[in-house]
């Protein structure tokens, strides 16, 4: 498992280039706002002046639709229309960039079989190989779902938004939080099982499904009986002997106390002191009375799963009352309201689960009522909107509430092609435009996600963040004169027109060298055309192990003979140890097995022959794929760079 | 349940404290360490050189595969008299310049020297190599473009002009013997598995895999290769041709008594000044029974009576005599026992805990058993009286300098 880059959570390097790429990416958001509104004030403008040609203008009618939204899909939309809001919010903690895989994601995904370590996995290489980007997408990729789920309150939009926002909620279900880490150990509804986001997936289902559902009372009562049957499977989990819920101190053999064990996590995060205090208080409470509160979580479970899946309204009213009091008394003595500590990414599961059950309650008791049909009447007049948001017809603005019509009423005059635009009634124009702006702002993120996805190479970040930036320098470099494993005579001299990337490798060394041979050839791809103009070289570093052979034998193991613009030189001691002090580079040969020690800074000469950057870092055999990934990346950056000055 | 164990613990914890208080009053040295050396390593062995006695083995931090290392030690032959007072003490003769963290193989040459090779680790697939005429004083590289075996004969010598070396299957080519030139560096392949395997399905055994090389002096220059083989009662030991292509193999292998359909495994296989010795394993498990299978032309072959061991090999040395002192597993105490050729195996006295390798010393027959504890090597000889400690040697370990990183070093 990809485990990170040995960088604190919080390295000031990439915090501040996260803080900085969102501050460029709001300023792209107000731009595409401003671009909004004009598109908005011009279609207005376009609007009154036809409305003053064709006579007159009037106050546009009201907007009705044919009947209201559906209470419990309001509540749906609105809830997790902020939740998103919020979850973006939270992503952008300065933590996140660093601290999102190593902290919260792979510990959650640890206990969980190979295979989901596998998937979670390779979101995690991805987070990890763009932190700062992939942090900052998923900041406008949520707040732009959130966004998108509030303006857009019915039609096509609006199920399009919950489209979007199921689609999202699997993707942070599977590799944010490991399948809720339901295949793991210890996974309880108390710490949030199933995981939060499998309710931001129902709830985004709930909304895309077509308004006509939720005519009848079979959507809210499918709602309350699967949350049922959920309550009691999890009864079931958490009364599971075994798995040290009904102990709040631990055994005999350090086992059990698991709730107690989590409460004491819990209160050590940083956190205001009175909510550390409520949970700290709970966990002594919990440690002394484990049996007791886990029998109380067990039975309340069962209650309220019981009440839902009978789905008779006085009984899921019960339901409802309960759950919501153990869900918020456990948002808050348990989960720790969920977000706290840096890293947190959302509110956790009780303030989904509550709006998912109790919408179920809401569609089961509040049914949406389907508009009368009524007579035009003389007074003033509402237009109906279908789901396209295309006046279809107008109904008495003294009707009942809700009671629009579509069956005869006056049916709407088509708009010519390229007109409907200029059709939709002025309340639903602006809820349009305004989801537009919304579906910008998801695009904002998603589309350097999309980017990094496709990038298999780590940006120069984590590079810079773990080496410092490179050494800009600018005087004639050392000259040289060896042989390449050709047996050509290869000297800076001869190199004059080409960026020479120069580097010191020990032949037969094991660790670092092998490493940084390899991302100097995925360097080289980077470069693309560029590397026609580069001359990667490199020095033998081993005193010892001089020969072409070595050199040969290095660069089969590590395919470097596929790069026409290497060379691997070599040449009597006395000429390497030249051109060693020369570039002040470190040899020693120890004893005993190790290996010879030596440095390996990467020192780039420009074409006039002139030393300008000297990065001192390497991939480093203890790093990550993404290190020595982000070390190719630097390296193909500098050199683009002086190729193309 | 819980009650016993509560009851038990109070005279479990005193016998613990007692077998401490013991164990401190016994022994000032440090625990040997009898951590279980990394997979992939070769075993510990020891060998007659000219000059002396070379034996490898593993140190350093055991269960740790980046901070173990393969080290070379070499005791002169030298029994007493000016200079060395009471027999020549070993010595450090690790080459240097190339991390050993995948073992050591050697070969000792008839002119004196010795040829060391690299085994493969971390991100190094082809195995350096190094050789001395002066007993480690001055080493000159070479480099073997694939990955030897790590086996104890996995490289053999006669002279600076011929040289084998058996090449692993993984992760530079496809296994097989390779051949030097004059030069360290310069191989060509003289026999493929393939090969082998093809000669020893024709001698009615199915080859699992090449274990050992070996050249002989005697008859000069010919090339054995050996193998473990299954079927046909006989050692999977072949003499490679040079006349021809692909080079002939011929079966050579001596007829183990009483062990048709057993797998017999070649352990060893060295070239000594009278000819050849292999030290076989029939059978395996539990039932196992090792052979010493000497020849002076390698050709007809003498076979020892077996030595029923009944627990695992985990090294060998050879002796100036051209047999070999084996080294038997055992938790806590492993076992030693001694075949010279024309006489009875003999068992010796339980080694001490921890040990290695037994090497056999070149002048006097002294046994020595070296036991590594991380950073130090303890030498304990067989006396009249048992194993003696005669030696604490410091080995100044580089711990890390496989994995340094950060542009420190390489």
């Amino acid at each position: 498992m990809n485990m990170g880059h040995g960088l604190s959570a919080n390295d000031p390097t990439v915090t501040t280039a996260f803080r900085t790429a969102l501050i460029h990416q709001f300023l792209l958001v107000v731009l595409l706002a401003t671009a909004l509104a004009i598109v908005w004030n011009s279609i207005r403008t376009v609007r009154y002046q036809r409305a003053v040609l064709a006579g007159g203008v009037e106050e546009p009618a009201p907007l009705a639709w044919e009947y209201p939204e559906p209470a419990a899909r309001r509540l749906l939309r609105i809830a997790f229309g902020f939740l998103w809001i919020v979850d973006g919010l939270l992503q952008t903690q300065a933590s996140m960039p660093l601290g999102l895989t190593a902290r919260v994601i792979t510990p959650s995904a640890a206990s969980s079989p190979g295979w989901v370590q596998h998937l979670v996995n390779s979101g995690v290489t991805i987070w990890n190989d763009h932190p700062v980007s992939a942090a900052a997408s998923v900041v406008w990729i949520q707040v732009g779902i959130g966004l998108f789920l509030l303006v857009a309150p019915r039609g096509r939009w609006s199920r399009t938004a919950g489209l979007v926002s199921a689609g999202w909620g699997l993707v942070v279900w599977v590799f944010g939080e490991a399948l809720g880490g339901l295949l793991g150990h210890g996974s309880s509804w108390l710490f949030g099982s199933p995981g939060a986001a499998v309710f931001y997936v129902a709830a985004g289902a709930l909304v895309a499904v077509p308004d006509r559902m939720w005519e009848t009372v079979r959507v809210g009562r499918l709602i309350v009986r699967v949350t049922g049957v959920f309550f009691l499977a999890m009864a079931v989990l958490q009364a599971w002997p075994g798995r040290g819920f009904w102990s709040g101190r631990p055994g005999a053999d350090g086992a059990g106390a698991t709730l107690a064990a989590m409460e004491r996590q819990m209160a050590q995060l940083s956190q205001p002191s009175v909510t550390a205090s409520w949970v700290r208080a709970f966990g002594s409470f919990t440690t002394a009375h484990g049996l007791l509160v886990n029998a109380v979580v067990v039975v309340a479970l069962v209650g309220i799963g019981g009440c839902f899946v009978l789905a008779r309204p006085a009984l899921v009213r019960v339901g409802v009352i309960a759950g919501s009091v153990l869900c918020l008394a456990t948002w808050v003595l348990v989960q720790d309201l969920g977000f706290l500590g840096g890293v947190g990414t959302d509110p956790n599961s009780m303030l989904p689960m509550m709006a998912v059950f109790t919408s179920g309650y809401l569609a089961l008791v509040r049914l949406p009522v389907r508009a009368a049909r009524a007579a035009p009447a003389p007074r003033a007049a509402a237009a109906a909107v279908d789901d396209a948001g295309q006046v279809t017809g107008v109904t008495p603005v003294d009707a009942a509430p809700g009671d629009a019509v579509r069956d005869g009423a006056p049916a709407p005059v088509p708009a010519p092609s390229g007109q409907r635009l200029l059709g939709l009634h002025p309340s639903y124009l602006v809820r349009c435009i305004a989801a537009v702006g919304a579906v910008a702002v998801v695009l904002v993120g998603a589309a350097p996600m999309a980017l990094a996805a496709a990038n298999p190479t780590a940006d120069p970040i984590v590079n810079q963040a773990l080496n410092g930036t490179a050494n800009v320098v600018d005087y004639p470099a050392p000259g040289f004169s060896l042989l390449n494993q050709s047996g050509a005579p290869v000297s800076l001299r001869s190199l004059a027109g080409r960026t020479v990337v120069l580097t010191f490798l020990d032949p037969v060394c094991t660790s670092d060298c092998p490493l940084i041979a390899q991302e100097l050839r995925v360097a080289d791809q980077q470069l693309g055309a560029d590397a026609t103009q580069v001359e990667f070289v490199s020095i033998v570093n081993n005193p010892l192990y001089t020969s072409p052979a070595a050199t040969a034998a290095f660069d089969r193991q590590e395919g470097m003979g596929q790069l026409p613009n290497w060379d691997f030189l070599t040449g009597p001691l006395d000429q390497l140890h030249h051109a060693w002090d020369s570039y002040g580079v470190q040899t020693a040969v120890s004893p005993a097995g190790a290996m010879t020690a030596h440095s390996d800074p990467v020192f780039l000469i420009d074409r006039t022959g002139r030393l300008r950057v000297v990065l001192t870092s390497d991939p480093g055999a203890q790093g990550d794929a993404a290190l020595h990934s982000s070390f190719s990346s630097t390296v193909a950056l500098q050199v683009r760079q002086l190729v193309r000055s | 349940m819980r009650g016993g164990r509560r009851r038990r613990r109070p005279v479990l914890a005193g016998a613990g404290a007692l077998a401490l208080v013991l164990a401190s009053c016994g022994s000032s040295a440090p625990a040997a360490d009898v951590s279980p050396v990394p997979a992939g390593l070769p075993p510990a062995q020891a060998l007659p050189g000219s000059g002396g006695t070379w034996a490898t083995l593993a140190m350093g931090h055991r269960g740790d595969p980046l901070n173990t290392f393969g080290e070379l030690f070499y005791r002169s032959g030298c029994s007493g008299g000016s200079g060395c007072s009471g027999g020549a003490p070993w010595v450090l003769a690790t080459p240097p310049g190339v991390a050993s963290s995948g073992g050591l193989m050697v070969a000792a040459n008839p002119d004196g020297g010795l040829t060391v090779g690299f085994g493969v680790s971390l991100d190094l697939r082809f195995s350096p190599l190094a050789e001395t005429t002066d007993a480690g004083s001055v080493w000159s590289g070479g480099i073997l473009p694939v990955a030897l075996a790590a086996a104890p004969d996995a490289l053999a010598a006669l002279g600076t002009a011929h040289r084998l070396a058996l090449s692993a299957s993984a992760p530079l080519g496809t296994g097989g013997v390779l051949v030097s030139g004059t030069d360290l560096s310069t191989w060509s392949r003289l026999v493929s598995r393939g090969t082998v395997a093809q000669a020893a399905s024709g001698a009615g055994c199915v080859l699992r895999s090449l274990t050992a090389v070996a050249v002989t002096s005697s008859p000069a220059g010919a090339d054995l290769v050996a193998g473990d083989c299954t079927g046909g009662g006989r050692a999977g030991i072949f003499r490679v041709g040079t006349d021809g292509r692909p080079a002939p193999v011929t079966p050579v292998g001596p007829r183990v008594p009483a062990t048709a359909g057993a797998e017999l495994r070649v352990l060893r296989l060295v070239a000594t000044a009278t000819g050849v010795s292999a030290l076989v394993d029939a059978g395996g498990g539990s039932g196992s029974r090792l052979y010493l299978a000497t020849t002076a032309d390698a050709a007809s072959w003498t076979v020892s009576a077996p030595f029923a061991i009944g627990r695992p090999v985990v090294s060998t040395s050879v002796t100036m005599d051209g047999g070999f002192v084996v080294l038997l597993g055992g938790d806590p105490v492993p076992a030693g026992a001694v075949a010279t050729p024309g006489a009875a195996w003999r068992a010796l006295p339980a080694p001490p805990p921890g040990t290695a390798v037994i090497a056999s010393g070149t002048a006097d027959g002294s046994l020595d058993a070296l036991v590594p504890s991380d950073s130090v090597l303890e030498v304990d000889r067989l006396g009249p009286s048992g194993w003696q400690r005669v030696q604490e040697l410091v080995v100044p370990i580089q711990y890390g300098s496989t994995s340094a990183g950060g542009g420190a070093s390489g």
